[in-house]
């Protein structure tokens, strides 16, 4: 069975009266275990979609469809429902990870809240969890850190935090909402790599939400490429990257080729 | 510049708070002790700044009273800030009809000049009625032994008080929240399952602190002066405990013959209120750089 089904999921904003698609009949489904790249240019739907799915979408957005996951419907939960599943069973990720992190506490105060709210851990024993997860996000002297406010740290550094939150809850679904791009490069491919190995080592299932698809190739076991609300193709990567169908995608991955001139190439 | 101004204005009030801490040591005279052959003496070195028509030392009422107008100042804003914040966070954190009928109702309360609500509410004489509390079976010993601790006119002067500036807070804290709420971390928050009152307070309202702090400095300078005000017209604090409002107004009367019954009080008020507003705008020059 799927971890996550969604099912002919509508989003549209109201604005002014009006009323502004945003993501029109998507359906895919995530397996245990698996990396689903949604890609696409900004404003193709895509993080709404990501934003749906525990309802955390702003109260001028109406959503309908079906969002089920590990066969709960989430569009109708109670919100008291949705309160364990974030962050306890889907888990978020996002690009900006300096203004993710609240910044009067420090980062063991806020890792500390997410590991007492979903494992119930209280005291030392909570503490000592804030110091394992700071360690396995590759964040060296964690004792000493974890006494550190957000801006004592760099870009890479919070999004190690950010991503130690989310997974410190532990989650069966990682949605990463381009988890790299207000990144350097080369702290992008530190970042990858970390995702990657904590993808494995715990068998998560990620959505991953990414316009660039040099990210997308690394993680993506499949892809779905997203253009005007609509998810014009899904299938393995691979397949999906070599043998494109929809013109779309095609000119995707032709503006990518242009983009990576010889001897500029990176990663 | 400012800096050093705001600085000055701390110190003043840090001094202010060590004396009227430490009255007894700092003063030999009883602030309360009648000696009418010494009524209206000159300030000497015996009486620094003289005495009033009961032959009262005035430099030891005053110091004696800085202790009242301090704590009615900082209570009382201290009380404001509590509802301000919580009427401010619910209403930003919430929207909808629920800040509609909040904010309605700052501004009608902004909209009644705030001496003549004082002046009605004290004229209904709380005090007395909260003295029958110390009466009710059961809770009767705890209102009691908080009476004996504070006089409960006291208690009423601080509640009015802080009960008729607690609008700008909220207003204040509503726009921060407003503002707040558009912050990525609080998604993140919300999306690692917070529930509203912890967004609330531990993401969202310690975030609007900084303008809160600023406009609490602002306005324990205000409270002074308010309880001053009241005082001097007889409905603050009750004679014969020493306020630098009823000092002042006790000394009204002689006027003529003894300026120092009501230009000391009135220093004090002054300079007080001063550094209060001058401690307030470097607490916001600091806020507003970082």
């Amino acid at each position: 069975m799927s971890l996550l089904t969604v099912e002919n999921l509508e989003i549209a904003y109201r604005h002014e009266g009006r009323r502004i698609p945003a993501a029109e009949g998507v359906s895919f489904a995530v397996e245990p275990g698996e990396v689903l790249a949604l890609v696409g240019e900004s404003g193709s739907g895509k993080s709404s979609v990501a934003l749906a799915l525990t309802r955390l979408l702003p109260p001028s957005a109406e959503c309908s469809g079906a969002v089920r996951f590990e066969g709960t419907e989430l569009l109708t939960a109670p919100e008291h429902a949705l309160l364990r599943i974030r962050g306890g069973r889907i888990a978020y990720v996002f690009q900006d990870p300096a203004g993710s992190l609240n910044p009067v506490l420090t980062i063991g105060e806020q890792l500390l809240e997410t590991i007492s709210r979903h494992s119930g851990a209280r005291g030392a024993g909570a503490e000592a969890r804030v110091v394992e997860w700071l360690e396995r996000v590759g964040i060296r002297d964690a004792a000493e850190r974890l006494r550190a406010y957000p801006h004592e740290f760099s870009g890479g550094m919070q999004q190690r935090v950010m991503i130690a939150m989310a997974l410190a809850g532990q989650p069966e679904l990682l949605v990463a909402d381009e988890p790299t791009t207000a990144l350097d490069v080369t702290v992008q491919v530190q970042i990858l790599r970390l995702l990657r190995d904590l993808q494995h080592s715990l068998k998560l299932s990620v959505l991953l939400i990414s316009h660039d698809l040099t990210v997308v190739e690394r993680l993506a076991h499949r892809i779905g490429v997203m253009s005007q609300g609509r998810l014009v193709e899904l299938g393995r990567a691979e397949q999906v990257l070599r043998a494109p169908q929809h013109p779309y995608t095609k000119e995707l991955l032709r503006y990518r080729s242009m983009l990576s001139l010889p001897g500029r190439r990176d990663g | 510049m400012k800096n050093k101004l705001s600085l000055i204005g701390g110190a003043v009030l840090a001094i202010l708070a060590v004396v009227a801490v430490a009255a007894p040591w700092v003063t030999s005279y009883d602030p309360l002790a009648i000696n009418l052959s010494d009524a209206l003496l000159a300030p000497s070195a015996q009486h620094w700044l003289g005495t009033d028509q009961l032959g009262r030392d005035v430099a030891s009422r005053l110091i004696y009273g800085t202790r009242i107008s301090l704590v009615i100042g900082v209570v009382s804003v201290g009380l404001a800030v509590l509802v301000g914040t919580a009427v401010g966070a619910l209403a930003g954190f919430y929207g909808g009809w629920l800040d509609g009928f909040l904010m309605r109702l700052v501004d009608t309360l902004l909209s009644i000049p705030t001496i003549f609500l004082l002046l009605a509410l004290i004229a209904m004489d709380p005090g007395e009625q909260l003295l029958r509390l110390a009466a009710v079976p059961g809770a009767g010993p705890v209102f009691k032994a908080l009476f004996d601790a504070v006089d409960p006119q006291l208690l009423v002067l601080m509640a009015v008080i802080g009960l008729m500036s607690w609008m700008g807070v909220a207003r204040l804290v509503r726009a921060e929240v407003l503002s707040l709420k558009e912050r990525e971390f609080v998604l993140a928050a919300r999306v690692l399952g917070a529930s509203p009152l912890r967004m609330m307070t531990r993401h969202l309202i310690p975030n609007a602190m900084g303008p809160v702090l600023v406009s609490a400095t602002l306005g324990v300078g205000g409270a002074i002066l308010t309880e001053s005000v009241l005082s001097y017209l007889g409905l603050g604090v009750q004679p014969p405990t020493p306020s630098w409002g009823n000092i002042l107004n006790e000394g009204r009367v002689a006027l003529g013959v003894a300026w120092w019954l009501t230009v000391s009080p009135g220093v004090c008020i002054f300079v007080t209120v001063l550094s209060f507003n001058l401690l307030g705008e470097g607490l916001r020059e600091r806020f507003s750089r970082s």
